[in-house]
């Protein structure tokens, strides 16, 4: 069978099926892989590639096609191998099974069997995802992404006021307790006036707050270990 | 914080002998100490102001001093400033009885009125060569004070490396002291590791004699005696490069960029460098590395090269450059702690004030950049440099922070010199 006459028959089966014959730049195939496509046809959304071979002298020839059909998966969502009916002993049928690739046997007589379907491509499908959609989908993910940090943001900012409050709960606390104590030893003593006068004399400016150098300095520690065995 | 005895929070006190100016003061002056010059006037006797201050005072101290003074050639000679070099000598009767004064007029001025006050936790520091007897002196003029006023609770004292690193907060470090006469390498790992001092017979003095000659050379020799001005002349165009070299080489190319004209404040006098501003670099390398060979032609001509000097045990090493001398300090250490060390230099004192106009950006470079460069040529990485901060209180603030931290049993002793001498028992 002759190349023409199998492409003639090949493009008479699909049409025949409801398919549309497109062009070659209808399609996203690199042009490196185009030289190894023979036909292609659109059905509804799926794009399916066809390789005619038209005579396997060798099992190598057979190998080379199919390992070229397997490549263009990655572009189309069905691919076939057609070749002419007394070719079918040279075919290792469950190759071309385990890698998707479908088979076209065609006779003499132009009629034309599927003898292996193929495997639709999956990932295919994500391609026909109009691409305002994908947009839509990356940018709510990227929202989602930044609600979620600002959420921990918030969750560590809550638990830091929480153990601040804690503070302020217990320094109050502490505060009412000397404040008792205070009151209570100054009347005891029933010397208020006194007391007063001496709380004056030792203020000192800035009394709460150490002088910067006296903050955080690890020698403080350091220091006053001194004399408890070096 | 809580570990802070109360008491020693009102009544901490701390002393710094600085070779210029005496700081000091208690805790509750807060970041800066008081401040009075490290010196004192011997009046003349026969004086019409002598008479009629009511003639009480031989020696004249803090504010007070201007009211004494008199337009006599004999000025010098009864201005007396006890610690130029850093160390007193043993028998210098009238520099001793200024110290007493000096230590007398502050502890004074701020003796508190409260009841509950029994005397302050007094740290001292002093220069970290300073021999024993200058320690054994400064306890004696405490004890003296303490039982004329009752004003000493205990007295310790440090050297002043170690109060630099304790107000810088670093525990594992080296400081480098460096004065008007000579430099202090002093490797510190929560005490002073004094076997490995190292010390230079080097300091600002020696970079006001490069500044000298070049104002020799600028034709302006007639002003080199005046050594305020040429103190004033140094720090106002001396330039630290990052390599001297390149930045010869940039100040021939770029003369432009190093023009400079110093006018002498509150005179008319001007310094115009014209095309010689590439001079302005060898002030600062002088302090870093005079054995560079540029300085030779200088020494021929006179100028005073710094020598070795062998002072009782300690040698101060005169030509040994900046980083060498780190070196040779921190590798007298023991090894674990050398990478320690060398991660914090500290640079303290007035030698290490260097400006870096932007414009000269890269070629000339502060003190902390310079030695990084240093020692990175010396093949020490991970080096890490810093500039003290307010240098010129920092050794106060790390004698407050010794008096309000070591505990009160730590007592005085020689061997370690280290600890408390207590001077009046609680009642």
């Amino acid at each position: 069978m002759t190349y023409s006459a199998l492409i003639n028959t090949l493009k008479e089966y699909f049409v025949k099926r409801g398919f549309q014959i497109l062009v070659r730049e209808e399609t996203t195939i690199p042009q490196d892989l185009l030289e190894h496509v023979d036909l292609l046809f659109r059905d509804a959304n799926n794009i399916i590639a066809v390789k005619a071979v038209t005579d396997i002298l060798e099992k190598d020839q057979f190998l080379v096609s199919l390992t070229k059909a397997t490549v263009l998966r990655e572009y189309v969502d069905k691919v076939y191998i057609a070749t002419s009916t007394k070719y079918k002993p040279f075919i290792n049928g469950r190759l071309l099974s385990s890698n998707g690739v479908g088979l076209l046997l065609v006779d003499e007589e132009g009629n034309v069997q599927e003898a292996i379907p193929p495997r639709p491509v999956v990932r295919r499908i994500l391609r026909g995802i109009p691409k305002e959609y994908i947009e839509e989908l990356r940018s709510l993910r990227e929202q989602i992404g930044e609600l979620r940090k600002r959420y921990s943001d918030l969750v560590k900012e809550i638990e830091q006021f929480r153990e601040i409050a804690s503070e302020v709960r217990e320094l109050h606390e502490r505060i009412l307790r000397l404040e008792r104590r205070f009151r209570e030893e100054t009347i005891s003593l029933g010397r208020i006036e006194k007391i007063e006068e001496s709380v004056e004399a030792i203020s000192i400016p800035n009394k709460e707050e150490l002088p910067s150098y006296l903050r955080d300095n690890p020698w403080l520690q350091v220091l006053s270990r001194r004399g408890k065995g070096r | 914080m809580s570990s802070i005895d109360a008491y020693r929070r009102r009544y901490a006190y701390g002393e710094d002998y600085g070779t210029s100016d005496f700081k000091f003061g208690p805790i509750t002056l807060g970041e800066k100490p008081d401040i009075i010059e490290n010196r004192g006037y011997i009046p003349d006797t026969s004086s019409i102001m002598y008479k009629l201050m009511g003639a009480a005072k031989k020696v004249v101290v803090g504010p007070e001093i201007p009211l004494y003074l008199e337009a006599r050639e004999d000025l010098a000679e009864r201005m007396i400033y006890p610690m130029r070099n850093g160390v007193i000598d043993l028998n210098d009767t009238r520099a001793w009885e200024v110290i007493y004064e000096i230590t007398k007029y502050g502890l004074l001025k701020y003796k508190p009125k409260e009841k509950e006050f029994k005397g302050f936790y007094v740290t001292a520091a002093i220069s970290i060569i300073a021999p024993r007897y200058m320690y054994e002196k400064l306890f004696e003029i405490h004890r003296q004070i303490n039982e004329e006023y009752g004003i000493v609770r205990a007295i310790t004292i440090i050297p002043q490396p170690l109060a630099v690193a304790i107000a810088q907060k670093k525990t594992t470090c080296v400081v480098l002291e460096s004065g008007h006469g000579n430099t202090q390498i002093s490797p510190i790992s929560m005490y002073p590791i004094r076997r490995a001092i190292v010390t230079l017979n080097r300091g600002g003095s020696d970079a006001n004699y490069i500044a000298a000659e070049i104002l020799r050379d600028l034709g302006y020799g007639d002003l080199v005696q005046e050594e305020k001005l040429v103190r004033m002349f140094k720090e106002a165009v001396g330039l630290v490069p990052a390599n001297l070299d390149k930045a010869i080489e940039f100040g021939k190319r770029e003369k432009e960029k190093l023009k400079t004209v110093f006018r002498i404040p509150g005179t008319r006098i001007e310094i115009d460098m014209g095309d010689q501003g590439w001079m302005r670099f060898l002030i600062g390398e002088y302090v870093f590395n005079p054995s560079h060979e540029v300085y030779e032609s200088y020494w021929k001509r006179g100028m005073p090269r710094p020598r070795d000097l062998k002072i009782g045990d300690r040698i101060f090493y005169g030509m040994m450059d900046m980083a060498e001398a780190v070196i040779e300090a921190v590798q007298r250490t023991p090894i674990e702690l050398q990478p320690y060390l060398y991660r914090e230099i500290i640079l303290s004192g007035g030698n290490f004030a260097w400006k870096v106009p932007p414009e000269l950006n890269g070629i000339a470079v502060d003190s902390a950049t310079k030695m990084r460069i240093m020692m990175e040529e010396k093949g020490i990485e991970n080096v890490r440099v810093s500039l003290t901060k307010d240098p010129q209180y920092s050794v106060w603030r790390g004698c407050i922070v010794y008096s309000v931290a070591v505990p009160e049993d730590y007592l005085w002793n020689w061997e370690r010199m280290e600890g408390w001498i207590i001077l009046s028992k609680e009642e």
